[in-house]
């Protein structure tokens, strides 16, 4: 929030003008930075802000898909889903999808970071082939684990059981038990990537004295991690985790395309819940569907503030 | 630690390759599966015991692929194309402008403009695809590829300004300076000095736009009905809620749909090491 201050402080810029990297200046440049501003602006206001003001003002309507008139409603939209709906286990259920991902793709993408940030030849293809599963389009992705898991091509269920890690088959999607770990693979196999990317471009600006130092003074493998490689990457964990968050939250694609939210409900979580209200659901009520998508809203607001401290932080350290 | 520095340098190394081991395979092999299957006999597809590899590789699942009538396979690449090249051209071009005024001039509010655009590609799709169905509809926009250009670039052009904004402002400032004082006026000097130099980073948020709308599902999903605007995710997807599974085929597809978007974002990342770190996630 000190930006803010700042900018409040000095309402012409003119602070500008003593800014080490003074430049030559113009009177006309706040007129053609706004000038500049306008197309992307009314890109992000029209398209996101306004979208974003009237999903509320649709669920304080009663909207069908079917029907043009939208009467107003106040809050029934609200008090029927908390109330009757489905939402409060679909919101334990993105709750639990969310932890659980975030925390599995923190661990495998920080080992992965750990041994791509060690000198071994290969390691440039090794990198390059850890990337692929994120460079993937989420309808390959989930295509791609759909057959490994369909159960009459069979692949995954007999590596497994020629390794002797399970007895008999799974029906990864068809039983309620499965489909959500099942969900969770394939967001993880997608989503790992990202984290072990960040978290290596964290650990290589690590000088090898620093490790060499913790070696001296007899810190084994364990403690040189703990407190030499953990704070250096700590700011940029944190970011990573921020985003990947929110994105993991509100997972659409790769959910619905594996298993459409079911069997029954195991993998119904928010986002699927407000598309089928909207638009697949009886009546098709978008209203019932954009109250799912408002009330992830408070979710978002404080990730956003999150990331917000954890980059203005970062740049107080670095600055 | 009781261990001695060699053993535990030993432990180290043989740790390291097993973990590595098993993370190439778990990531290479769902790949491999399905690049196998789409040139699988389709007899061999579902069999008993799994083929892990095939002598008499075929192209039969790609020819069913382009011959499927309900599909119409060349139609949804065009979609995907035409949809993808517009939202990156458009986002590009209003990228460039917001991304030079974010980094170059001194305005009120410039800051938190700068992060207001970063938070707006933050927005998910979940919490805007509702009302921007309810606005497309309005203007007769469903079903229509001019509409998705429009939708997708409310994700493109955040993304693109937020890198660009970032290539520019790594770029020393007094090289228009220069530029300047031997009588370029300052949009002269952009043009002639800034931009060029810049072309990297511009070449990385093309391919990465490019990317993110050709790998979007859940706004063409709802946005179009028929293959008027269908994109290839939307084709490929109602492929796979048939009855009866045609694994060769979808596979064929997927297989084909990735290869573009895979070499771009390898492409793009070789540009934007630097870019990313030092624009997108650094701020």
């Amino acid at each position: 929030m000190t930006q803010a201050g700042a900018e409040r402080a000095d309402p012409g810029g003119t602070r500008g003008m003593t800014d080490s990297k003074s430049r030559i200046r113009l009177p006309t440049e706040t007129v053609l930075g706004i000038a500049l501003m306008i197309p992307a602006l009314a890109i992000i206001i029209g398209l996101i802000g306004y979208p974003t003001l009237y999903a509320i003002w649709i669920s304080l309507h009663t909207k069908l898909l079917a029907v043009r008139d939208m009467p107003f409603v106040g809050l029934e939209n609200y008090v029927t889903v908390l109330s009757q709906g489905n939402f409060w286990p679909a919101l334990g259920r993105t709750i639990y999808f969310t932890v659980v991902s975030v925390a599995i793709k923190v661990c495998i993408g920080m080992a992965t970071a750990l041994v791509l940030n060690e000198n071994w030849p290969g390691r440039g293809l090794a990198r390059a082939a850890v990337l692929l599963p994120w460079a993937l389009p989420p309808l390959t992705a989930v295509v791609t684990w759909r057959f490994l898991f369909n159960d009459t091509t069979n692949v995954l269920n007999y590596i497994l059981i020629k390794a002797h890690l399970i007895e008999k088959p799974i029906l990864w999607l068809a039983k309620a038990e499965y489909a959500m770990p099942s969900a969770i693979i394939v967001g993880v196999w997608q989503g790992f990537p990202f984290f072990a990317i960040t978290l290596l471009a964290g650990l290589s600006p690590i000088p090898d004295d620093l490790y060499d130092a913790a070696k001296v003074d007899g810190a084994g493998i364990i403690h040189r991690f703990l407190y030499v490689s953990l704070p250096a990457v700590f700011p940029v964990l944190m970011v990573a985790v921020t985003l990947s968050t929110i994105w993991t939250f509100n997972q659409f694609t790769v959910i619905w395309l594996l298993t459409q939210g079911g069997p029954g409900e195991a993998t119904t979580t928010l986002p699927i819940a407000a598309y089928q209200h909207a638009f697949v659901a009886g009546s098709k009520n978008l209203s019932r569907g954009a109250v799912y998508a408002v009330l992830t809203l408070p979710v978002l607001v404080i990730l956003v503030l999150l990331l917000n401290h954890f980059i203005s932080s970062r740049e107080e350290t670095e600055a | 630690m009781t261990l001695g520095l060699k053993w535990e340098r030993r432990i180290k190394v043989i740790a390291g390759a097993l973990w590595m081991i098993f993370i190439l395979t778990w990531v290479l092999f769902p790949t491999y599966w399905i690049a196998l299957a789409s040139f699988k006999h389709p007899k061999d597809l579902a069999v008993r015991i799994p083929l892990f590899w095939t002598t008499e590789p075929t192209l039969m699942s790609y020819r069913g692929l382009f011959t499927q009538p309900f599909l119409q396979f060349e139609r949804l690449t065009l979609n995907s194309l035409t949809v993808s090249l517009g939202a990156t051209f458009l986002s590009v071009v209003i990228a460039v402008f917001a991304g030079l005024a974010l980094a170059r001039l001194k305005f009120p509010g410039r800051q938190r403009l700068g992060m207001a655009v970063f938070f707006a590609y933050l927005v998910p799709p979940v919490l805007l695809f509702i009302p921007l169905y309810v606005v497309m509809a309005a203007f007769k926009l469903i079903d229509s590829r001019l509409g998705l250009v429009l939708v997708y670039s409310s994700f493109t052009v955040p993304f693109c300004v937020w890198m660009l904004r970032g290539y520019f402002h790594n770029i020393p400032v007094e090289l228009e300076e220069c530029a300047m004082i031997d009588g370029c006026t300052r949009v002269g000097a952009w043009v002639r000095i800034v931009l060029p130099l810049a072309s990297p980073g511009i070449a990385a948020a093309a391919i990465f736009a490019f990317t993110l709308a050709w790998n979007e599902f859940l706004y063409a999903y709802i946005l179009t009905e028929t293959a008027n605007a269908q994109t290839m995710p939307i084709g490929l997807a109602s492929f796979i809620q048939l009855d009866v599974y045609r694994w060769g085929e979808l596979s064929a597809g997927a297989l084909l749909m990735a290869i573009p978007a895979v070499v771009l974002y390898f492409l793009g990342q070789r540009f934007v090491v630097a870019g990313l770190t030092g624009g997108a996630v650094k701020g």
